[in-house]
């Protein structure tokens, strides 16, 4: 009994806050006759519509564009981030260019990647693995390179086949590191997917609501500001969950989850 | 003796990669390798940096996009930390606010550039706000991080030597919670950099961002890699400045002590 | 086992033999000799325990005996075999066990995992190998959890599982006992005489526990300070089985004790 209150009580302390904020947009902007601030209502009914009648043409390529970027990032960072976090003579040549490709923010490619791949989904993929194939890369080498000496020597010493080694010792304890790193780069991807929609596209989220800004449609724009907000939060759920799964001994190891980085 | 030239030999490597990358880059593009349509060669793309930063215009431009970084972030820590210390020590704001925090900080920062571009037009103010939006995130929720993982026997050390409010925030929560307001501000700083340059190339507001777009749109090939090189270098130079301050905030830390075994 | 002892008492080699061991960090100015000129034999079926004063090179003479550095001069034989690299037929338990198993495995798949690519053993003859190995140090009901949610001591117990399964000639054991408490430390001490008493391999086991080296071994290396050297290699004539009590309150192992401690002492930097 005691704990299904406690459980209640915590619940509602998690939720107060969010449901006052949408009852008072909701009817602070139900009378609301500004340009840009439409009210919630309209924005909602806008965002069904847009959800209905643009899934194939528009939400539907920027989630396979994210997708398709995503899983190239993912692959291309993790094979790479071991070559270099096994082999450290080859992390030391590499690591200044790194730093430095790394530091040009995926934006910054666009005009580039215009020249290269003209408008289109190439273009926009490109600019997705630009930009979020360095935190899993960075990540994973980080990883590889902090594993405990003792776990090495316990490989060695244990003559764990290379295969063994590389599958069941290497990747499972740079696994929270690489995990970090996708999650990063899931956060890069959907910024960048956006942004590339706004540069030279005919379609996607981002292309909807800057469209809709450009033509003053606000109601259109919020809600596809929203769904952008939604399908971030979305994803980034989903990768909790994963992660959750995924890293259930990291858990246990450390006790409790307490999250945050120093 | 072998261990200082291998120390050498470490950093030489380094630089003798970027030196053969640079030099693939320049035969690519001479041999016909690399499209001469798509890149320009390396040779004519420092060229073009150089004749770049022999105008006024150019560091006109660099100058706009590094102030609105500047302010951005500095109202960002200014917001962030403070608040941030303020849901660290609060548990019931803490809870309250989790998820709402979650959400607006998993909108992706650029899909607003359309809303402040509406309300404030291409300008530096633009910028700012949507920086400062941007980064106000990763510090304030680092920052309550800190706090809260602050260590309970310093709290209770605190308290027992009965110091005061104000001096156990000065001497006890803020060093604490330090190496995780820096890592917010560090990752802050780089949001807050793409952020500055996403609005120009984007939002057309005045800055390098929107120079390079100018020179893509008037199809001049060189100059726009330059400004990319150009970009790159910032963003260098913005990671090795945190991490030195970094460096010199936390050098009681263990993570740049360097731990011993 | 028979086999063992066979070969054992026919060649009269050793089971394991450090010959001018050496080991020396750095060079120049900044070098710094840990191990100077370290010879020793162990025999097949002994149990040997080295102790030395903290701050002596124990640690380094176990990593070069295990084969996971190579000394600066000297070598290491298990049995006629030159050791370059981590033999096969060794085995290590080394202090930390909460870092030497796998957080992200079972405690099962711990103990395969060395068995893995193993040729002609099939999985199942691996679980069975793994389960027998557990069973021997009473664990057969903990395969399924996972390291950390046993206590320090069984951890330790699924580590010494793990050697036993690899069935090795001669088990290493860098200060097992360490970590945890003097009651789990007393039975785990005891589950190293039931082990040996039942699979009969040599070992050699490093210890600061002057009390535990007597209760151990059959012999006692006495070490020295850094560099590190052989100070005076003592026999331990207790009879077996031993026993905590009956055993530790003997004259005869409060001699030896008094005797090594003194050894210890004088040789401490």
């Amino acid at each position: 009994m005691r704990a299904v209150l406690g459980k209640s009580t915590a619940l509602l302390t998690e939720i107060w806050l969010p449901i006052l904020t949408v009852v008072a947009w909701w009817t602070l902007s139900s009378k609301s006759t500004s340009l840009y601030f439409p009210p919630l209502s309209r924005i909602i009914s806008k965002l069904g519509e847009v959800v209905t009648t643009r899934f194939a043409s528009d939400i539907l390529p920027s989630l396979q564009n994210l997708a398709a970027g995503l899983c190239i990032s993912v692959i291309l960072g993790v094979i790479c981030g071991l070559a270099l976090g096994l082999l450290p003579p080859l992390y030391t040549a590499f690591q200044p260019l790194l730093e430095f490709m790394r530091a040009i923010p995926g934006v910054a490619l666009l005009p580039v990647a215009l020249f290269m791949f003209g408008i289109g989904s190439d273009m926009k993929v490109a600019i997705i693995v630009f930009g979020a194939f360095w935190p899993v890369l960075m990540n994973t080498i980080d990883g590889i390179r902090g594993i405990d000496i003792l776990v090495k020597d316990v490989s060695r010493s244990y003559n764990i086949r290379r295969r063994d080694h590389l599958t069941r010792i290497v990747l499972p304890a740079a696994a929270p590191q690489i995990i970090a790193g996708i999650r990063i780069s899931v956060s890069l991807g959907v910024i960048l997917i956006v942004a590339s929609e706004y540069v030279a596209s005919t379609e996607g989220i981002g292309y909807i609501e800057l469209q809709s800004a450009r033509q003053y449609y606000m109601d259109v724009m919020w809600a596809a500001l929203l769904l952008l907000g939604v399908l971030g939060y979305l994803l980034n759920v989903l990768f909790r969950v994963v992660e959750h799964r995924l890293l259930r001994w990291h858990r246990g190891l450390r006790g409790t989850d307490q999250g945050g980085t120093k | 003796m072998l261990v200082r030239l291998l120390h050498y030999g470490r950093k030489a490597s380094g630089v003798l990669t970027i030196a053969v990358a640079l030099a693939a880059w320049e035969l690519g593009n001479r041999s016909g390798m690399l499209p001469r349509s798509m890149f320009p060669s390396m040779s004519s793309t420092f060229e073009a940096l150089l004749s770049l930063m022999g105008q006024a215009r150019f560091w006109q431009a660099l100058g706009l996009t590094m102030l609105s970084w500047v302010i951005g972030l500095a109202l960002a820590a200014a917001v962030g930390i403070p608040l941030g210390m303020l849901l660290g020590r609060v548990g019931f704001l803490y809870r309250s606010t989790r998820l709402l925090i979650d959400f607006l900080s998993t909108i992706p920062s650029v899909s607003v550039i359309p809303v402040v571009l509406l309300l404030f037009g291409a300008t530096t103010q633009m910028k700012v706000v949507l920086i400062v939006y941007g980064a106000v995130w990763p510090i304030l929720v680092q920052t309550a991080y800190g706090v809260r993982d602050t260590d309970r026997v310093l709290i209770d050390t605190a308290r027992s030597y009965s110091l005061s409010r104000l001096r156990s925030i000065r001497y006890v929560l803020i060093p604490s919670a330090m190496p995780y307001i820096m890592t917010g501000v560090r990752i802050a700083a780089v949001i807050g950099l793409l952020l500055a340059v996403s609005s120009e190339v984007l939002g057309s507001a005045p800055g390098v961002g929107m120079e390079m777009v100018l020179a893509q749109s008037g199809g001049a090939l060189a100059p726009t890699y330059a400004y990319v090189v150009l970009i790159g270098l910032v963003g260098v130079a913005v990671y090795l400045a945190f991490n030195e301050l970094s460096r010199r905030l936390l050098n009681w830390h263990p993570s740049e002590r360097g731990v011993m075994t | 086992m028979t086999e063992i002892i066979a070969r054992g008492t026919l060649t009269g080699v050793p089971a394991l033999s450090a010959q001018g061991l050496s080991k020396t960090y750095g060079s120049g100015a900044n070098a710094r000799q840990i191990l100077g000129d370290v010879s020793f034999e162990v025999h097949d079926h002994e149990t040997v325990c080295i102790v030395g004063p903290s701050g002596a090179g124990k640690t380094t003479l176990l990593r070069c005996l295990a084969g996971l550095m190579p000394s600066t001069a000297g070598s290491v034989f298990i049995g006629e075999e030159k050791v370059v690299g981590p033999p096969r037929r060794m085995a290590v338990v080394f202090q930390d066990y909460s870092r030497s198993l796998m957080p992200w495995m079972t405690v099962q798949a711990n103990v395969e995992l060395p068995l893995r690519g193993r040729p002609g053993l099939t999985a199942a003859d691996r679980r069975e190998r793994a389960q027998t190995a557990l069973a021997s140090v009473g664990l057969e009901n903990s395969g399924t959890l996972h390291p950390w949610q046993l206590s320090g001591g069984m951890q330790q117990r699924v580590a010494i599982a793990r050697a036993l399964a690899y069935e090795p000639d001669v088990l290493l054991m860098d200060e097992p006992f360490a970590s945890v408490d003097a009651q789990t430390r007393a039975d785990l001490e005891d589950l190293t005489h039931a082990i040996k008493a039942k699979y009969g391999m040599t070992i050699l086991l490093v210890t600061h526990d002057i009390s535990e080296s007597v209760y151990l071994a059959d012999r006692v290396i006495v070490l020295s300070g850094t560099p590190t050297s052989v100070t005076e290699i003592v026999p331990v004539d207790l009879p077996y089985p031993r026993d905590q009590v009956s055993t530790k309150s003997t004259s005869e192992f409060s001699e030896l004790r008094g005797h090594i401690l003194g050894l210890v002492r004088r040789t401490q930097p």
